[in-house]
């Protein structure tokens, strides 16, 4: 039996699984998050084994089991879990539904709902040489440190097309049915190792024909949009929007529409880059 | 919308100055508002003492130039508050002989 033990924000989640197929598919769901092999189970335990070319994932703090037969699906729902019990029990941070990534020291995070685009938008990034954190949940504190919940990049079925051409390793990725997942080495990327400040938010918006734009938005619009992807507001005193507002009005915020990777000017990646060099925000 | 009717901030409400704009957030169902001018106006006016028809009034003394827009905007106001919950109507008391 093999466990891991992630320990973000004070919670505690312990992943264990039987040696063989469950195993492996555990660790290339964790490969890039931190965590310490432990010989105990502390905190939610989550179960995964494997039996006639099926996995079952039980989380008992929920009354969960699933049952499922394609790698990509079972790290999707296994580190579905993981972002579920932070959202639900980190009370020292703020927990937001976003991707980022980082060059150098300095981070950009990209907040934004489901079928914005946030994901494929992260394969673009780290494909173009940006340092991985997250393409799900960042932690933020007051003083704008980071922390990703950096699982494999998930991409659902309708994502794949685009994605495919930025792949420089096809034979890691792990397909599902649900979703499929993407270590960051299949595009040749490298996940975060060393501590990362915030220095500017993105907000995505792809939609399909649209025409590139990517302008500075006002604290108040930028405020609005995070505040609608915070999921842990309930733990935290004033639901944490006074300490985000300030995060908020310490960074600088744009929004990005795209049409696909092919309408991003060739040049994006540096002008992102220079962006985030140029940071001098300050969150103290 | 009865003009009337008088309104008040719901407590909990917090409102942040974000260089001018002034969001509005609402702890109790997680909603966010984002008060452009005349609606932080309004939102100032709901003391629970001006019934909507007074902060029309003092609008229109206030702008006159606005003042065949200014009771559509107030009561749109009015309504998109009070459909966020960040107010409530104030419910007159009964009298006590």
């Amino acid at each position: 039996m093999a466990r891991w033990l992630i320990d973000m924000a004070g919670v505690k989640i312990t992943v264990r699984a039987k040696i063989g197929p469950a195993r492996d598919v555990a660790k290339l769901a964790l490969a890039s998050m931190r965590y310490e092999r432990t010989n105990t189970t502390q905190g939610i335990e989550l179960n995964l084994t494997f039996k006639d070319t099926v996995w079952e994932l039980t989380d008992r703090s929920n009354n969960l089991r699933r049952k499922l037969d394609q790698a990509g699906d079972v790290i999707y729902h296994l580190t579905d879990r993981i972002v579920f019990h932070l959202a639900d029990k980190a009370k020292d941070v703020h927990c937001l539904h976003a991707a980022s990534v980082a060059h150098g020291a300095n981070a950009l995070v990209v907040p934004a709902n489901s079928g914005a685009g946030k994901s494929s938008f992260t394969c673009w990034l780290v494909a173009n040489g940006f340092e991985y954190l997250t393409d799900e949940l960042i932690l933020v504190d007051s003083q704008g440190a980071l922390e990703g919940l950096a699982r494999p990049i998930q991409i659902k079925f309708h994502g794949l097309e685009a994605i495919d051409r930025l792949l420089v390793n096809p034979e890691l990725v792990q397909k599902g049915k649900f979703a499929t997942a993407l270590p960051v080495e299949s595009l040749d990327g490298t996940a975060a190792s060393d501590a990362k400040k915030l220095a500017l938010f993105v907000f995505p918006k792809y939609q399909k024909s649209a025409e590139f734009s990517f302008e500075k938005l006002s604290s108040a619009e930028a405020g609005m949009r995070l505040m609608g992807n915070h999921v842990n507001a309930r733990n935290l005193e004033g639901h944490g929007f006074r300490a985000m507002m300030n995060l908020i009005r310490n960074t600088p915020c744009y929004s990005l529409e795209y049409g696909g990777f092919d309408t991003l000017p060739s040049d994006f990646s540096s002008q992102l880059e220079a962006l985030l060099a140029s940071s001098t925000v300050s969150h103290a | 919308m009865n003009l009337e009717n008088h309104y008040q901030k719901t407590p909990e409400c917090l409102l942040e100055d974000m260089d001018g704009e002034m969001l509005l957030y609402n702890p109790s169902n997680a909603t966010t508002l984002h008060l452009n001018g005349p609606s932080a106006l309004v939102w100032e006016l709901c003391n629970g003492d001006n019934s909507v028809a007074t902060m029309i009034h003092t609008l229109q003394q206030a702008y006159p130039a606005q003042k065949d827009q200014i009771e559509r905007d107030v009561t749109a106001v009015i309504k998109e508050l009070s459909d966020n919950e960040a107010i409530q109507q104030v419910l007159s008391q009964p009298v006590v002989s």
